[in-house]
């Protein structure tokens, strides 16, 4: 039964170990989630797909200036990358 | 007291059961999706299930599709037998079971392949719809672990056996009839 329990509250909370945390500030800190993508874009980045994660973390899916698959989780305040995944 | 038991699960079915197991923990609670690891074992998963449904042909009995097909026969026998609260001991997958472990397959082979879309088909970088197919074959492949290990324990406590032990050491009590 306690297993049963454990299981159970676990299936509650799916993906709750697994995201990436970026910020904990005030959302009113947070960059202009246009003027952050255009920046991208000036860096040579092509964006596919711009989401806010459940984590606070500006996530692009896209191409880098080597035309590389990349998936990054950005800090929305100071707009540095917090982790990469990166498709060869 | 001497248990007389049998070997009822092979190796690789023990094997196999302990792979989906370990990757479906894994990759719902630990690993984040688009990360090197949650891929690589989604991968080492879609081996395995590969390497099982061939086995259903040649592997030895309790392993082969044809034991344990969940064919509505089957089924109304042992939903029957559950409802009127009859014991139904087979020494291999009960129908209900086997039925449910085909579902599961089922939600793994769409992971691998919403998963294999969104990952290597350059096209579909960053689209939504494959990462809500992965996520719904996820949640419902779960929610199908949670009624598996349910029914893993009502029966064991019923049975008065470890059926969990058994998928692990492959024995099984032999009935005594």
């Amino acid at each position: 039964m306690r297993r049963f329990l454990l299981l159970a509250s676990l299936l509650a909370s799916p993906y709750a170990l697994a995201a990436t945390e970026c910020t904990t500030a005030d959302r009113s800190t947070w960059q202009d989630p246009e003027r952050f993508q255009a920046k991208l874009k000036e860096q040579g980045y092509q964006i596919n797909k711009f989401k806010v994660t459940k984590g606070n973390c500006y996530e692009i899916y896209g191409l880098d200036k080597d035309r590389r698959k990349v998936e990054i989780y950005h800090d929305p305040v100071s707009g540095t990358a917090v982790k990469s995944n990166i498709e060869d | 007291m001497h248990v007389a038991t049998i070997n009822l699960w092979d190796p690789l079915i023990r094997l196999f059961h302990l792979s989906i197991a370990g990757v479906f923990v894994a990759n719902y609670f630990f690993t984040e999706p688009g990360e090197d690891w949650h891929t690589w074992l989604g991968y080492y998963a879609t081996a395995w299930l590969g390497i099982r449904v061939v086995w259903g042909f040649v592997g030895p009995r309790s392993a082969r599709w044809q034991d344990f097909w969940p064919t509505s026969v089957r089924l109304r026998a042992h939903a029957s037998a559950l409802l009127h609260r009859r014991p139904y001991h087979r020494l291999g997958h009960s129908p209900i079971g086997a039925l449910v472990m085909l579902l599961m397959m089922a939600c793994i082979g769409t992971l691998a392949l919403s998963g294999f879309a969104m990952q290597e088909v350059d096209a579909l970088w960053g689209a939504d719809w494959p990462m809500w197919i992965h996520e719904w074959a996820a949640n419902g492949l779960a929610a199908l672990v949670l009624l598996h290990v349910s029914a893993a324990l009502f029966e064991s406590l019923r049975l008065n056996e470890n059926l969990p032990l058994s998928m692990l050491t492959g024995k099984r009590r032999q009935p005594s009839e």
